[in-house]
């Protein structure tokens, strides 16, 4: 019964199919369909940038939700060793695994590590352009610096600044067709995150050119290897800071090991065993002892101690 | 309890043994030649330390006697006839033994009954232990063993201070045994 109603749904489906097809107009095929399609998009009134390269597009209107409060907040603690900052979540773990993967290598390579804030596409800072320059150079003071704002779903929308340590903010031709053409290239991907990955993926290769021009070889050595400093130094002053805010519950989990230290040194060391002086009975005469062990001799080392043992077993002083 | 002379079984309080007819009055023709001044735990009637060895001897002595309050510990080296045997000196030592500190003679001053006395025969190369009366019963002959055998290699070696240093350190273990026993003994 089972087996002959999948054969009908089945049945039925390939004829939904067929008759779909012959309801088409015959001009929908083939080269006389191309045709239509063509005549159909060119009616439509789509934006230039839509088939042009990527940096030509005009700045589109787009309705934006402005981030605020404690939100905001966090888009400007970024740690100063680089990163992924996903504050709202938008990426899932394994999402932001991956891409911190990518900015890692990047930043073991390179004396610009990036900054990544991830926005959800249509958010936007509430700054204006000299506010978040004087924001960013205070967080980045004489570092340098990739720092994205990327709109995930939009590549396009992603907005960027180059810090150069001394130098601050770096401006310029070049900087902008390292974003854009990230932006583009990551444009064509259709899934988002696949988008997020590739952009990143460009940005680092095309950052590397416009790190070779703007630093020399040998200050970028340097400069990396401070960087790799900093971060060993704010890792320990991570875990110094931790340590110093659970004092309390420190001592309170090391006290019984404490303890029990100090009581196995005290029972093993320091404390006093004192004889009982308890009333014995006097035998033999003696006033103070009648107790003499078995004795063992040491004048032939043919004898073991093992057959001197055994007149000792069970016995009791 | 043992008789000292003939090691067999005898009654807590009996006045001699009555195995062998042994007390401690008749072990004195045996041993009265014997010179029984014990300075700072050191009794040498063999003569076979030195200044330097002697003054070693002395410092793990005193180490050893630290820890216990109550306790007089000494060693004593002699050279023993065929007639004279270790287990009796012990027990004559143990009683007749003049017990020096520094100047000041401590047998009257002390409690006799916390001696613990290192006996080395070095003639014969034969070594003991000879116990006060708190250490009755809670002592076992298997751990003194183990005591005493912890610096037999050396003695064996001919290095008898070093052995006499060894059986020491491994003494202070047994000791706190006995003392611990002692003091559940006389809890419950």
């Amino acid at each position: 019964m089972k087996h002959f109603t999948n054969i009908i749904l089945i049945a039925l489906f390939l004829s939904g199919i067929t008759v779909a097809q012959n309801l088409r107009p015959k001009d929908s095929f083939g080269s006389k369909g191309l045709l239509k399609t063509k005549a159909i998009l060119s009616e439509l009134n789509l934006p230039d940038w839509l088939w042009a390269g990527a940096h030509q597009y005009d700045n589109v209107q787009r309705s934006y939700r402005l981030i605020d409060g404690e939100l905001l907040k966090e888009y400007f603690t970024l740690s100063i060793t680089g990163g992924i900052h996903d504050p709202q979540h938008i990426l899932t773990e394994n999402q932001r695994d991956q891409i911190e993967q990518l900015i890692s290598t990047h930043d073991m390579n390179s004396a610009m590590p990036i900054h990544l804030n991830v926005l959800y596409d249509g958010q936007k800072i509430p700054f204006t352009e000299d506010e978040m320059r004087h924001k960013l150079g205070t967080l980045f003071k004489d570092k340098n610096a990739l720092v994205i704002f990327y709109h995930y779903g939009d590549a396009r929308g992603t907005k960027g600044y180059v810090l150069l340590d001394r130098q601050g903010f770096v401006d310029g031709w070049e900087v902008d067709e390292l974003f854009l053409k990230s932006a583009r290239d990551a444009s064509i991907q259709i899934d988002n995150f696949t988008e997020m990955e590739s952009f990143v993926s460009d940005f680092s290769k095309r950052s590397f050119w416009l790190e070779q021009k703007l630093m020399p070889p040998v200050a970028a050595k340097k400069r990396n290897n401070q960087l790799i400093e900093q971060k060993e130094n704010s890792q320990w002053e991570t875990t110094t800071q931790l340590l110093l805010d659970h004092k309390m519950k420190l001592l309170l989990a090391l006290l019984p090991f404490i303890l029990g230290v100090f009581y196995y040194l005290w029972s093993r060391r320091w404390s006093k065993y004192t004889l009982h002086c308890n009333d014995v009975p006097v035998r033999l005469g003696a006033d103070y002892g009648a107790n003499v062990s078995e004795t063992i001799e040491f004048s032939n080392p043919n004898t073991s101690l093992a057959n001197q043992y055994e007149k000792t077993k069970n016995k009791t002083i | 309890m043992k008789c000292p002379e003939c090691l067999e079984k005898i009654h807590d309080h009996a006045e001699e043994c009555p195995h062998c007819g042994m007390s401690l009055e008749r072990l004195h023709s045996l041993y009265e030649d014997i010179s029984l001044a014990v300075n700072d735990g050191i009794h040498d009637v063999a003569g076979i330390l030195k200044l330097d060895t002697r003054k070693r001897l002395k410092a793990a002595v005193k180490l050893c006697e630290k820890q216990f309050i109550g306790l007089n510990l000494a060693i004593s080296f002699v050279a023993l006839r065929d007639n004279q045997s270790l287990e009796s000196y012990g027990f004559w030592l143990m009683n007749h033994g003049e017990f020096h500190r520094g100047s000041v003679w401590q047998s009257e001053l002390e409690d006799g009954r916390g001696r613990v006395i290192l006996l080395v025969d070095v003639e014969a190369k034969r070594i003991g232990l000879s116990y006060g009366y708190y250490f009755d019963g809670h002592i076992k002959e298997k751990e003194n063993f183990e005591v005493l055998s912890s610096g037999h290699a050396s003695l064996l070696e001919g290095s008898i201070v070093e052995g006499c240093e060894q059986i020491l350190v491994s003494l202070k273990p047994l000791l706190k045994r006995a003392i611990t026993r002692s003091r559940k003994e006389v809890r419950s």
